[in-house]
């Protein structure tokens, strides 16, 4: 059953002051509707604009994560699955992860984390698909939360994930993530990590500090 | 569940933060990204500075300081539309020895819509130099003036070169 | 959340075992029992499915079948 965790500060680019958003655990039918209605005609139409014929062969690939619903429904049924969302008015932000997760990094080899599967935020968010992004904030309260769920897991706040390129920097330079390197399996992607201690200096972090 | 975070630190974290929010996994938007480079990051490795680096590097700046000049934008303003570091951007303009940061490299590709991969060739950040690029970019860099204005033929000599870059990347 | 209380009684083997896994494993009791189950229900569900879960031995690359059920 989708639970309010809690009230957090999103920036509104525009406005140029924080306004209150909602972190939820699980997903329900409002935010299926945000993703079909307002996130995925976005998407499509970006998607258009930039294919060429060469690209086509991924187009499938990529559809399969588009199935958002399909994917959020499916973890409402595992125990080793959540979802969350961040709303403000529409469905600002997503993320999957999974509990079942094992640390690769020598220093966690084996430990449990929480493995991020999938973290996207809302399309007129971003620089990609719009002029002027409307929110900002949305990436760092849902890697928070992940760190929060670690932590009440008994994982230590220990996180896993891949990254695109976009966003390698962010990790590593601003969250302090372990970059593990190219991961064959995963088309062109990172993987990183987070040990206990960076989980807790980051938490802990000050603005601007590097880790 | 409980969050482990307070909105202070959340305030504090996003106000300082420069660049975009961050993602994990694959794009949910299908639109394709740019193929991963040989290398590791400019930040944990120095791309030797070979001769060949430095003409990149050159050219680098100048295309970055012509397409600044094309939109009739001073550093301080490209820094702050391209959300970037107006030092960093004065570096990348007039010093070749100076690495430039993945995310700026990335940050300017997309305002400039220059294709990413070509930029990271020319800031040398990847492994291999691609010669044809090497060739055309010294050409470039060296045909042009350094002057605050662009002439209308350095503007064609400079949509020409952008052509080239665009051309190259689906190559 | 809602939460519902279970009384577990366990012998004096498992609950040793329990403590170690725990202490080892650097979590509570509760988390550990919490992610025991979660993993129970992941491997399960393979197997109903009629997918099959290997262990590989890195040494020698032998896979054996993990047999649950």
């Amino acid at each position: 059953m989708k639970e309010l965790l809690d009230q957090v500060d999103l920036y509104n680019r525009g406005s140029k002051a924080y306004d209150k958003a909602e972190v939820y655990k699980e997903l329900d039918q409002k935010n299926f509707d945000d993703f079909e209605r307002l996130w995925k005609p976005m998407l499509a139409k970006r998607r258009a604009e930039v294919h060429t014929a060469a690209e086509a062969a991924d187009a499938n690939v990529q559809d399969a994560h588009w199935d958002w619903v399909g994917k959020a429904k499916i973890a409402a049924s595992k125990l080793g699955q959540e979802t969350f969302a961040v709303e403000c008015g529409e469905t600002q932000g997503l993320m999957l992860v999974d509990l079942n997760g094992f640390g690769r990094l020598d220093a966690q080899k084996g430990r449990e984390l929480i493995y991020v599967e999938l973290l996207a935020t809302a399309p007129w968010n971003r620089r990609k698909f719009v002029v002027s992004p409307r929110y900002k904030g949305v990436g760092w309260i849902l890697i928070a939360t992940a760190i929060s769920l670690s932590i009440d897991s008994g994982f230590h706040g220990r996180l896993g994930l891949h990254s695109l390129p976009q966003s390698e920097s962010w990790y590593r330079g601003i969250a302090g993530f372990t970059d593990m390197g190219l991961d064959a399996s995963k088309k062109g992607m990172h993987y990183f990590e987070l040990t206990h201690e960076v989980a807790d200096s980051f938490l802990r972090k000050k603005a601007g500090a590097q880790l | 569940m409980k969050l482990h975070f307070t909105n202070d630190w959340l305030r504090q974290n996003i106000a300082a933060d420069p660049g975009e929010d961050p993602e994990a996994g694959p794009a949910i938007d299908g639109v394709p990204e740019v193929a991963r480079l040989t290398v590791q990051p400019t930040d944990n490795v120095a791309p030797a500075e070979s001769r060949a680096r430095v003409q990149l590097r050159i050219g680098l700046g100048v295309l970055v300081r012509k397409l600044r000049i094309r939109d009739g934008l001073s550093v301080a303003q490209l820094a702050e539309r391209a959300n970037v570091a107006e030092d960093e951007l004065r570096q990348v303009e007039h010093d070749p020895h100076y690495t430039a940061r993945p995310r700026l490299i990335h940050q300017l590709s997309e305002y400039f819509s220059v294709p990413l991969v070509m930029l990271s060739q020319m800031a040398g950040a990847t492994h291999d130099i691609d010669r044809f690029l090497y060739n055309k970019v010294v050409k470039y860099a060296a045909h042009s003036d350094d002057v605050g204005t662009l002439s209308s033929e350095e503007r064609t000599v400079l949509d020409a070169f952008v052509a080239t870059l665009n051309e190259r990347a689906k190559a | 959340m809602d939460r519902r209380q279970m009384t577990l009684m366990l012998s004096d083997k498992e609950m040793t075992l329990l403590d170690q896994l725990a202490a080892n494993r650097g979590m509570s009791k509760t988390a550990l029992v919490r992610q025991a189950l979660r993993l129970y229900q992941s491997v399960t569900e393979r197997l109903e499915n009629g997918d099959k879960v290997f262990v590989e031995r890195l040494s020698t690359l032998e896979k054996t079948e993990l047999m649950v059920l």
